[in-house]
């Protein structure tokens, strides 16, 4: 819901109003005066006991009514035209730059999702900078072409031209009103992609070498650089890493809000910007659905990843049960039912974000097998042969999937995703350290999925090389 | 200059006029309507009607460019004071 508030605090340009008003009161003020003449004229005229004097003011009088009408009407046309012709320019001038900036903002790829809320913005609120009063519609318009003017008397660019993003910025949805970077949210293009898969499947430390992986190898392609744009995100980045490295398995999530990293990679000449944010969705987040609903970034998603733990699929739980209970890696491996996840995401999305229930989910998404570090799963999964072959190591990775008791599952993806791709990899590589375990992050194994799902969902962040 | 100052230019400019309409009426068709009346002096030349509808006509578009212009004037003046009187640009608070 957007944010009702006062009208827009801005001084409406003078001829989309007042100049009508105006315009108006100058007629029948000009108009009485016209009469006030005549009658005048004529006054003098009887007063008058000079038969000439007498004349001449008749004639005054006379030539007033009738040819003074005539020239009054045409000056009154001449105004109305005026004023229309005047009002008519400045439309034609701010939708010229309101069309411009549409066309702009269109070719540059650039969405604004807060932060906070979720939402999608389409036109932030913007503070004066001199009163602090909010704009909630600092674009070309009625109020201005390129600039409006505060009540207080400042002027505030309207438009993608001037300074505008330099001004303090805010989400204008009612129960956010949270401010955002307008620098970096208004010129930026968002990617939202999330990461689905149960308890206990790795999603956070894939989160974690994912957006290592994008870092260091897939952005440097592009020659763009990476930063996180929140303090929260680095910070979680840093201790999340660190966590992994000693002991090898991530805290858990028990946030109902997601935990999510927003980072932005940006040219060195800082004109190309685009925001990534990946979250982790709390594996239980999907185990009932109406906590979904608070979460309006899957609004927004333009790609996916869906996580399968291999040892919690039938096949491989039933061989390898015994030998992770024997390493102490039990507690590891995901209980729940992959398919019961992703349907309960499907349902909520339907049921909260308005997914078409008709329709297959046209976002292109990852199907990642991790932990495949373990068991020698990567030689199974990926063999040499198939390493370039995109297309024949997916479908070598479903045949297994489907051998190793989940057909189920492959069958419910391809009812419900257009564009399913599978994909193996392991983002953490697990060593003994005395009783317990650490790791080492290798984001490089992510590089073919996220760059099959970046290009798949036409991310500006790949197209830049096109 | 005041719109008083202005009112009274234009007043006076209908006097000088109008006296001016008064001799041109008197010389062209008084007088010539007089000598052919009394005196039987006839233009053959011209012919007094057509010469009459002539200089009447000349006059009549005289007297209705002179009265577009005073009332114009007039209006213009009363157009512009109006203007000035309710025309203003709404200024920050």
């Amino acid at each position: 819901m957007m944010s009702a508030g006062p009208a827009t605090p801005a001084i409406k340009h003078y001829w989309f109003g007042k100049a009508y008003r105006d315009m108006l009161a100058t007629i029948r003020s000009s108009l009485e005066m016209n009469f006030s003449s005549v009658a005048q004229y004529w006054q003098e005229a009887v007063e008058s006991e000079n038969p000439a004097v007498c004349f001449l003011f008749v004639a005054a009088a006379f030539s007033v009514l009738t040819f003074g009408m005539t020239v009054w009407v045409a000056l009154v046309l001449i105004h109305v035209v005026i004023v229309s012709l005047v009002a008519l320019f400045i439309v034609c001038g701010f939708l010229c730059v309101s069309l411009a900036e549409k066309c702009y903002v269109t070719f540059q790829g650039w969405t604004t999702i807060c932060k906070h809320c979720g939402e999608r913005i389409y036109r932030p609120e913007y503070q004066c900078s001199s009163c602090s009063r909010w704009h909630a519609n600092l674009v070309p318009s009625s109020f201005g072409v390129l600039r409006h003017t505060c009540r207080c008397g400042q002027l505030l660019s309207c438009s993608f031209i001037g300074d505008r993003q330099n001004l303090r910025a805010r989400c204008p949805h009612i129960n956010c009103q949270k401010d955002i970077d307008a620098s970096l949210d208004t010129r930026s293009s968002t990617s939202v992609i999330c990461i689905i898969g149960p308890p206990s499947s790795g999603k956070t430390a894939f989160m974690i070498a994912a957006m290592q992986a994008i870092s260091t190898y897939i952005a440097p392609r592009f020659l763009l650089k990476g930063r996180f744009s929140d303090t929260a995100s680095a910070k979680f980045f840093q201790d999340e890493k660190r966590y992994i490295t000693e002991t090898g398995s991530t805290r858990k999530t028990i946030n109902e809000r997601p935990p999510a990293f927003n980072a932005v990679f940006e040219s060195a000449d800082g004109k190309y910007r685009q925001q990534v944010y990946f979250f982790d969705a709390a594996g239980e987040i999907f185990l009932t659905s109406d906590k979904l609903a608070g979460h309006h970034h899957f609004k927004h998603i333009t790609g996916g990843i869906i996580i399968v733990d291999p040892f919690g699929l039938p096949g491989l739980k039933d061989r390898y049960s015994e030998k992770l209970k024997a390493a102490g890696l039990d507690s590891r491996i995901t209980q729940e039912d992959l398919i019961d996840v992703v349907e309960r995401f499907v349902i909520g999305m339907q049921r909260h974000f308005g997914l078409d229930p008709s329709k297959l989910i046209k976002s292109p998404y990852a199907v990642v097998l991790t932990k495949t570090d373990l068991g020698r799963l990567n030689q199974l999964l990926v063999p040499s042969v198939l390493a370039n072959d995109q297309v024949a190591l997916s479908n070598h990775i479903r045949k297994y999937v489907e051998k190793w008791g989940a057909t189920s599952l492959t069958h419910f993806l391809d009812s419900k995703f257009e564009n399913v791709q599978y994909f193996a990899a392991s983002p953490i590589t697990l060593r003994r350290k005395g009783e317990g375990f650490c790791a080492a992050l290798k984001p490089g194994g992510l590089t073919m999925p996220l760059m099959w799902l970046l290009e798949k969902a036409r991310d500006p962040l790949v197209k830049q090389s096109r | 200059m005041s719109k008083q100052s202005i009112e009274r230019c234009l007043l006076l400019f209908l006097a000088i006029f109008t006296v001016w309409l008064f001799f041109q009426l008197f010389v062209t068709m008084v007088i010539p309507l007089y000598r052919l009346l009394f005196l039987g002096v006839y233009n053959r030349e011209t012919g007094i009607v057509p010469n009459f509808i002539y200089i009447a006509s000349s006059l009549l578009l005289s007297v209705i460019g002179v009265g577009i212009f005073f009332g114009g004037a007039h209006t213009v003046l009363n157009y512009y004071t109006a203007l000035k009187l309710n025309v203003e640009f709404e200024k920050p608070e």
